[in-house]
């Protein structure tokens, strides 16, 4: 094809000779000054033009009129020259814009958008690269439609969640397949372990380099993923890591250092009013007590106290008969309280015992060798960061990376790719779990001094033992209840190391033009040790130690086989088909073991036989699935405006080894317009239908029997059968031999236009998708002997439209600016869901996010207001809102739409660039607020109010006209009532039975980025060596704007589970600045 | 072009048939992580153990939360403590009771049968007729015949309460036939009555239920639950997992959720309280301090939630006091049996407390105007009021919930939200039960008489 360009190229050249009024040369060279060898050159609104040579140079014949000469070349920014009227024309052309946007498809092709038929998007490297984050899918937010990333929480080397469109099932993976370099790899560990309490867990994408990277293609729809059958259900992501450059310098060398700075990006407010106690009468003790104000009482975990201004401001008064406690940080001697006088405020020092600014060092180097028939690239990199958390909040990692490419013979080429990817990362507990940082910290009563969080114990006879204090044990003489934050972050570990292997070979054999082989293999394997710490005297269950320890392995391998080939089968018709054959095999092991109770408290030696035998529980889990499917994929196109995509994949699979199941997808284009030089300089329309499949999961076919704990499991009391001789039970899961697979539907159209001499660019779709038959465990009734049955028996839809626009606001030689917008509407709708009230995605039995029949997927569950059928309150004798007994939908956490917006500005050598990311109606429940009610800790706790008449409380005593109080008058409909501890503590507190009262609206807008970067042109730098220099800031999340309260909405609780909009606890998030510099030579 | 399309057929062909290939993904499915069945001795060590997550875990709580016996103080026991509770707080004791009781036991009961066992047959009659049991005197009106027999019954009918309790003595009656005089102390239970006694036992607490005193007299004497050695306990060790539930729900779980509060049991054992109930026979003292460290439950090592402490599900002091009650039930005037069974729970809380603070009672101090005769009523009533005040101190859980509720609260135990008039009749039926079952009765009121009050 390109030899054929060439010719008519040089035909077209040789008729244009005589018609040329003037002949204009020069030379055609990159930034650094190496020429170009083939661009190509051609004068606008002609055909005449030329290519250069091997210096760089070219010469072409200007026609009349014609007075603008357009140089091209791949990889590089196209340039426009308006003739002057020198004949000599040298051109510098900038790498890195790529105006012929190419995608790649799911088989690893590339393939020109102009022509894809798809709704795939491509995203820029760079803009993954500036964003700073050590994470790819991080780095992916907000700049594209159709995907959301939402954070896992702001601890290093946390994971996010990425989505693209809606969620299509309920059990299955709830993320995109992700093809690295070709070759699927694996990203189930995403929602392992992310759950309302442990340590926010990775990603696996947190193992690849942003700077190995050369493009992502993000394809959301069902057809362009349909030659993966089952494996594709959520999109794919497709990632091609940098090759060697063929061409130019030999060597070249590319380093890119950053150093950043992170901190806490919102925070809750705590009340300073009111001391740590209670009143009495919160649990019936004595009489009613009118001003709703406490006494000082330690231990407690409420701040229902005494006014702390109104104590005496002396010393406090201790007993120092009996025993007390020395802190191990400041030295201080504890004793007994016996009247609290103290006023300070501790919750500044108890902050910043917390949080600190954290940092993040970012080097990598990538290095390009071009042999004479082969070329190379080598990276390696690394990253150290420090959590905004102190103490134990860290991650580290480095990775390598070696690309290599070779012609074995003319016809047969041979890739390798291969890299190794280790990081080390400690995090902090979280979430809703007595050893997490924020439930300690936060409920923490103002007048209390977490400094010292632990020491020695001496009790009344003097004898010494090491102690934790903590507000709920402020002499540390028995278990904290809830940890010290200092503990929590210096004390307890939770070290995860990751060692990852990805190596993937291809060769390609040309049999004939026109005709290839393709073999490729991919090889993913990696372990994950996660290892859990928790000293003596830690909270709960861990008063006496725990060690516990999880190593994951997974070993995901992929072969494909894939002749491919192009024929014109007339001058007009061009088909390319591909027919190939592919399999999947993974296997993935879970080995726990934990140990309790442990005999040596010992934070440096984690062994496991350091408990008594039945304190010592391993358990292993294995899984092998395999899957293996023949594809086929034609494509064809007509005068190149008429284009069709037909493919189809058969399959076999493991988990329903009995069926073949077969996957077809079509789609249609019709290209209108593709003249540069018009307004409407190009126009395609598409439409495609697609099918893919989710699989069952495996092993649900057969009822299972096991060894079990009985007690409240809710609760957390158990009886394990091991110390018992063994009980086992059937399983409340009925297996179900007859399941089959979840099928996705989905048609989708969309155009691709541009405007303005290609300067405005907009893509739109719509598209509809439907899950049929989708899997979930239906509710049975236990007296049936089962609670639940895994059944084909849910329907979900996905609805919704993507738009993206990029325009070139001005283009000049020195000045660019470049704005450019992105919309998405997806409605996740859950159509079908017999027999089942609620499926509970993730969360607690109170508030969960849930599947539920006509709902939102992911719909927030949990308490309600009692309601008559208008929907008013049911208010008691008393004038209070009851909570309804049943639970049903308190919200919805799926945005009503989302949208990017950004621009960059480039003037010489200096860019500016910003994104604004926006997420409009998503709903989180503000669990952490309802609680933080509860103890008396929110602010609004800690309101004066003077009863405006007798107000009753929601315990029916009455607070009399006249008297100040602490609380809130507040009339429901009944006439005036006090809010007040009763009512915290009771149905306004978030342990109450109404969570709707806290699901808040999470709509929020940021400046997701903003970035400034000075390039030096080539002659400040000829002197250095260096070929390039580029230095630049980055500010990311610097600024937010949310009606949420506390923390950051963009954050989840349950991480990269498909339960969403739960807000618990949860470990805050960050903004950062980051100052990079980057140089080649 | 022809030998194209050949060999692209070929080809097509050859994957086809290379992907069709059941082979390469045959037989990865049986599951590598689980068991596909068990032993009948497994499965009754299942319904064994599991009796504590009816007797000793949240149900427990609740009733004695409910009866006023415990306060919650914390969390969402603070709103469990007003009554403030909604279906779904009910879902895992419906299945604890329904999934991983009746229906392990029913399975045991199967493979007994079939290795023409009986002794594992009745002791699985006996455990399966125990969740029935609890579950109609708790729930009122529960799935009972067609129970477990998914194929044919995917939505067992709500039977009423008084034909399960029919069903659940009919159990327990060839239960006891089967079992025997099989010893039942093994290592989940701490006792040494036999399966027949554990079986007559129940029997006795669930005529009780439904007010067939006669019967239940009967049956508790055919208990012979003649001294604490008979109290059926769930063994609780130090080792993790093993340990007493109380005391892991307060110590390791949910400090400060569950304590005594002022409570009425707790009121009536300390001697600073208007209810206290000392006399010149009674000093409660001693046993305050082993129930009691402040307002909080004891779990010292010495206290009765201590972490190693067993916790009895079926008690001598409950059996020896349906004796006493339904002895004066069936004739007021049998009152020496009522007395000798109330003297023999006091002395075995002095044997357990290794004191001499409880001396006998005899008939006078339940005259009119004697030291037991507090509120100035008949001799029997008094005695019936004294036998119902110490099975009430005695026993935690959900038997105690059932006395409140059958006695129409003789004892006056508070009722602690001011929207009730009663304590709650019931535990509710769980929400999932109401969005599965297409025989799902409706929801019942909290406060909905059951039918065995009614």
């Amino acid at each position: 094809m390109k030899k054929l360009s060439l010719v008519l190229m040089m035909v077209l050249c040789a008729v244009g000779t005589i018609l040329a009024q003037r002949t204009v040369s020069g030379i055609v060279s990159d930034d650094n000054g190496e020429p170009l060898i083939g661009a190509n050159v051609l004068v606008k609104g002609t055909s005449s033009g030329a290519s250069t040579d091997l210096d760089g140079k070219y010469s072409v014949q200007v026609p009349d009129g014609s007075n603008t000469i357009v140089f091209s070349y791949t990889g590089f920014e196209t340039q426009e020259v308006e003739l002057g009227a020198s004949n000599v024309v040298d051109v510098t052309m900038s790498e890195g814009v790529i105006i012929t946007e190419v995608v790649v498809t799911a088989l690893g092709v590339e393939r020109k958008k102009d022509d894809d038929l798809s709704s795939a998007t491509l995203i820029d490297p760079d803009e993954i690269s500036r964003s700073g984050e050590t994470g790819v899918i991080q780095g992916l937010a907000g700049k594209t439609s159709g995907v959301q990333i939402t954070r896992n929480s702001g601890d290093p080397g946390a994971g996010a969640y990425i989505q693209i469109r809606g969620q299509n099932t309920i059990l299955g993976d709830a993320s995109p397949l992700i093809i690295l370099d070709g070759v699927p790899i694996s990203n189930t560990s995403a929602d392992l372990g992310d759950d309302v309490n442990g340590v926010a867990q990775q990603s696996r994408l947190n193992d690849i380099a942003p700077d190995d990277i050369e493009s992502v293609t993000v394809l959301k729809g069902a057809s362009a993923a349909a030659v993966y059958g089952t494996g594709a259900a959520n999109g794919v992501i497709v990632i091609k890591t940098k090759r060697g450059k063929t061409g130019g310098k030999r060597f070249s060398v590319n380093v890119n250092a950053s150093y950043g700075f992170d901190e806490i990006n919102r925070e809750y407010e705590k009340q300073d009013q009111f001391g740590q106690g209670y009143m009495l009468d919160l649990f019936g003790i004595g009489d009613f007590n009118p001003t709703r104000i406490g006494e000082w009482v330690p231990n407690t975990g409420f701040s229902w106290g005494d006014r702390i201004s109104e104590r005496s401001g002396a010393a406090d008064v201790v007993d120092q008969s009996g025993g007390y406690f020395i802190g191990n940080q400041t030295g201080n001697r504890y004793d007994p309280i016996t009247a609290k006088n103290d006023q300070t405020i501790y919750n500044d020092i108890n902050r910043d015992q917390v949080f600190q600014t954290g940092t993040t060092a970012d080097i990598s180097v990538g290095i390009n060798y071009a042999g004479d028939n082969s070329n190379t690239f080598f990276s390696f990199s690394r990253t150290d960061q420090e959590g905004i958390m102190r103490g134990n909040s860290n991650f580290t990692r480095n990775t390598f990376r070696i690309n290599h490419s070779f012609s074995l013979l003319d016809n047969l080429d041979v890739r390798i790719n291969g890299s190794y990817s280790g990081s080390t990362s400690d995090r902090v507990q979280k979430g809703s779990n007595l050893n997490g940082l924020y439930l300690g910290y936060l409920r923490t009563s103002p007048d209390f001094d977490n400094t010292d969080y632990d020491g020695i114990y001496v009790d009344a006879n003097g004898i010494e033992r090491p102690g934790h204090r903590s507000y709920r044990r402020y002499l540390g003489d028995s278990p904290p209840i809830y940890n010290n934050p200092g503990w929590t972050i210096n004390r307890q570990e939770n070290p995860n190391s990751v060692d990852r292997f990805i190596i993937s070979p291809e060769i390609n054999w040309t049999i004939t033009k026109g005709l290839m082989l393709t073999a490729r293999y991919g090889l993913d394997a990696y372990t994950d040790e996660r290892g859990t710490f928790f000293p003596v005297n830690s909270a709960g269950d861990f008063a006496r130690g725990s060690y516990a320890r999880d190593d994951i392995k997974e070993k995901t391998q992929n072969l494909f086989l894939f002749l491919s080939g192009e024929r014109a089968l007339s001058d007009r018709f061009n088909l390319g088909y591909t027919v190939g054959y592919n399999i999947f095999d993974n296997v993935y092991e879970r080995n726990t073991g934990s140990v309790n109770n442990l005999l040596l408290n010992d934070p440096e030696k984690l062994i496991y036989n350091n408990a008594s035998g039945s304190d010592q529980l391993p358990d292993l889990f294995t899984s092998h699935n395999r899957k293996n499917g023949a594809f086929v994929v034609l494509n064809g196109d007509f005068d190149n405006k008429f284009f069709i995509e037909a493919s189809g994949r058969l399959e076999r699979t493991a988990s329903v080894a009995d069926e073949t199941f077969f996957f077809p997808s079509i789609s249609l284009g019709y290209k209108f317009a593709d003249d540069p030089s018009k307004t409407l300089s190009f126009g395609k329309i598409r439409a495609s239908y697609g099918e893919i499949g989710i699989e069952p999961q495996l092993y649900v076919n057969r009822d299972i029997f096991f060894n079990t704990t009985s007690g409240s499991e809710g609760w957390g009391d158990a009886l394990d059968g091991v110390n018992y001789g063994g009980t086992f039970r059937r399983g409340s899961v009925q297996g179900n031999p007859d399941l089959t697979i979840e099928r996705v539907k989905e048609f989708e159209i969309g155009a691709d236009l541009r405007f303005l001499n290609n300067r405005l660019g907009l893509n739109l779709t719509y598209y509809d998708r439907v899950t049929e038959d989708a899997i979930l465990p239906i509710e049975v009734p236990a007296s049936t002997g089962y609670a639940n049955i895994y059944a084909n028996a849910a329907e979900i839809s996905n609805r919704g439209v993507e738009v993206d626009v990029s325009y070139r606001v001005i283009q000049t030689r020195d000045f660019t600016w470049r704005a450019y917008a992105n919309f998405s509407r997806n409605r996740n709708i859950v159509e079908k869901l017999p027999d089942v009230s609620r499926y509970i995605l993730n969360g607690f039995t109170s508030t969960s996010s849930a599947v539920v029949e006509g709902e939102p997927f992911g719909a927030i569950w949990g308490g309600r207001w009692l309601v008559d059928d208008a929907g008013e309150q049911i208010l008691d004798d008393n004038g209070f809102p009851q909570a309804d007994p049943e639970q049903g939908v308190i919200g919805d956490p799926n945005p009503d739409w989302r949208g990017g917006l950004g621009s960059e500005f480039t003037y010489k050598g200096i860019r500016l660039s910003f994104l604004f990311e926006t997420s409009q109606g998503n709903d989180m429940w503000a669990g952490t607020s309802g609680v933080l009610r509860y103890f008396g800790i929110h602010p609004e706790t800690a309101t004066i109010t003077t009863a405006s008449q007798d107000l009753p409380t929601l315990y029916g005593d009455v607070i009399p006209a006249g008297t100040t109080f602490r609380g809130v008058e507040k009339d429901f409909g009944g006439g005036p009532v006090a809010l007040d501890a009763y009512w915290y503590t009771d149905t306004g507190g978030g342990f109450g039975p109404v969570d709707q009262q806290f699901v808040q609206d999470a709509s929020w807008v940021r400046l997701r980025e903003l970035s400034l970067s000075y390039t030096f042109s080539p002659e400040l730098i000829k002197n250095t060596g260096m070929s390039s220099l580029e230095v630049g800031v980055t500010g990311r999340n610097l600024i937010l704007w949310t009606e949420f309260e506390g923390v950051d909405p963009d954050l989840n609780l349950t991480g990269a589970s498909k339960g969403r909009g739960l807000d618990y606890f949860t470990n805050p998030g960050t903004r950062s600045v980051l100052f990079n510099v980057r140089f080649g030579f | 072009m022809k030998s194209f399309n050949k060999l692209f057929l070929f080809l097509l062909g050859g994957i086809v048939m290379l992907s069709s290939c059941k082979g390469l993904v045959d037989d990865l499915n049986d599951d590598p992580n689980n068991f596909t069945d068990a032993t009948a001795e497994l499965l009754l060590n299942q319904a064994m153990l599991n009796i504590a997550s009816v007797g000793e875990a949240d149900p427990a709580r609740i009733a004695a939360m409910f009866t006023d016996q415990m306060t919650g103080s914390d969390r969402q026991y603070t709103s469990y403590n007003a009554y403030n509770v909604t279906a779904n707080n009910f879902d895992a004791i419906w299945e604890d009771v329904y999934q991983r009781g009746v229906t392990q036991a029913q399975l045991a009961k199967e493979k007994a049968v079939a290795e023409g066992n009986p002794i594992f047959q009745g002791m699985a009659q006996i455990l399966e007729a125990y969740y029935f049991g609890e579950g109609a005197a708790l729930f009122g009106d529960v799935p009972f015949s067609q129970v477990n027999d998914v194929d044919q019954f995917p939505d067992p009918q709500y039977e009423g309460q008084m034909t399960v309790f029919d069903g659940v003595q009919k159990l327990l009656d060839e239960g006891i036939n089967n079992a025997g005089d099989f010893a039942a102390g093994n290592q989940i239970f701490n006792t040494g009555a036999s399966w027949a006694e554990i079986g007559y036992a129940l029997k006795a607490r669930y005529y009780m239920v439904t007010k067939e005193y006669g019967a239940a007299k009967a049956a508790a004497e055919n208990a012979g639950f003649t001294s604490d050695a008979k109290s059926v306990k769930i063994i609780h060790t130090t080792a993790n997992f093993s340990e007493n539930l109380f005391w892991q729900f307060e110590v390791e779980q949910r400090g400060g959720y569950l304590t005594w509060g002022n409570s009425y049991l707790w009121s009536m054992l300390n001697d600073t309280m208007t209810v206290y109930r000392g006399n010149t026979k009674t000093d409660e003292g001693a046993r305050f301090a082993y129930y009691a460290s402040g307002t909080d439950l004891n779990t010292s090592a010495t206290g009765l939630f201590a972490v190693d402490s067993d916790f009895s599900i079926i008690s001598y002091e409950e059996i020896q006091l349906i004796l006493a009650e339904a002895a004066l039930r069936v004739d007021n005037t049998d009152l020496t049996t009522a007395l000798d069974a109330l003297n023999n729970v006091r002395n075995g809380w002095d044997a357990k407390l290794g004191t001499d603070v409880y001396q006998d009672y005899d008939l006078a101090d339940f005259e009119m105007g004697g030291i037991a005769n507090t509120e100035d009523e008949s001799q029997s009533g008094a005695l019936i009021r004294e036998v119902l005040e110490e099975k009430f101190i005695s026993v935690i859980g959900p038997p105690t919930f059932y006395d409140v509720n059958r006695t129409k609260n003789m004892l006056n135990v508070p009722i602690k939200n001011t929207n009730a008039v009663t304590i709650p009749q019931r535990f509710l039926y769980p929400q999932t039960e109401s969005a599965s079952n297409a025989n799902f009765p409706g929801l019942v009121d909290l406060y909905e008489p059951t039918e065995a009050n009614n």
